[in-house]
């Protein structure tokens, strides 16, 4: 797959535009998940998604595959957008996690829907830096060498981080 | 459900995204509007078979008459106002 991967990104260095376009398809929807995760926007994150593909296309040539995955390079393109976009516009919070349920006790419904609330918020109220690390890991599930090459920084910071940041979140749980 | 189940409820909502059915192909549209202006654009120095010297002598020669005929036209208004 690693192979097949670094052979479209040398069609893609050597001109061949057309050859893109299977890099898109694979990571698509791992940029959409990060981007609309870390802007807590659900429904405008197209523009922003394209400008991350169009920034990784104009600047593959940069790429060098012993330094790392391209999909980890991708990510840091997206982290850097996002961190852009973030500092640009004043964050909106808005529970993205639809009401609806098939929970038929009016007391367990309203635990939930409190719990999921209140993770969202818990969510929002990260630092972006922890907030990316926390969606790398538990919404991407990318290992913590990854993590570490994403965000360079060593391993050991990614998991003292990663603690802190789940328990803070199990804290937010153990309230409810 | 017990509140490890919401956590993990939470965990898989945030995770479903509809994207964009025609996303990549839309993205690819936008790489090829770049790359054709990268070619072919006004002043760009790439060589491309309609980008040859003189399409991009004749190029520059119109982009500086324009600027020429541009400063003359605003000279004329110019006089206009302040010569009375």
């Amino acid at each position: 797959m690693i192979n097949f991967e670094l052979t479209v990104i040398d069609k893609v260095k050597g001109g061949d535009m057309n050859a893109f376009e299977s890099l898109v398809k694979k990571y698509e929807k791992r940029i959409f998940v990060f981007v609309s995760n870390m802007t807590n926007n659900w429904s405008g994150v197209d523009d922003l998604v394209q400008e991350i593909f169009f920034s990784a296309y104009k600047n593959i040539v940069t790429f060098d595959p012993h330094r790392g995955s391209f999909g980890n390079w991708l990510y840091r393109i997206a982290r850097n957008r996002c961190i852009n976009e973030l500092k640009r516009k004043k964050e909106i919070l808005m529970d993205c996690i639809s009401a609806s349920s098939d929970i038929a006790d009016p007391t367990e419904d309203l635990l939930r829907r409190e719990t999921l609330r209140r993770l969202d918020h818990a969510l929002y109220q990260l630092p972006h830096k922890d907030r990316e690390l926390f969606i790398l890991a538990e919404l991407e599930g990318l290992s913590y060498e990854d993590i570490a090459e994403v965000e360079q920084i060593r391993i050991g910071t990614v998991k003292s981080r990663l603690f802190r940041i789940r328990e803070k979140l199990k804290k937010v749980l153990e309230n409810i | 459900m017990d509140k490890k189940g919401f956590y993990e409820e939470w965990k898989k909502k945030r995770t479903v995204i509809n994207v964009p059915k025609d996303f990549a192909a839309k993205v690819m549209r936008g790489i090829y509007s770049y790359e054709k202006q990268r070619k072919t654009g006004l002043f760009c120095r790439l060589q491309s078979d309609i980008n040859t010297v003189p399409v991009r002598l004749l190029r520059w020669g119109l982009a500086l008459g324009a600027v020429g005929l541009g400063t003359c036209r605003i000279s004329y208004i110019i006089m206009f106002i302040f010569v009375p």
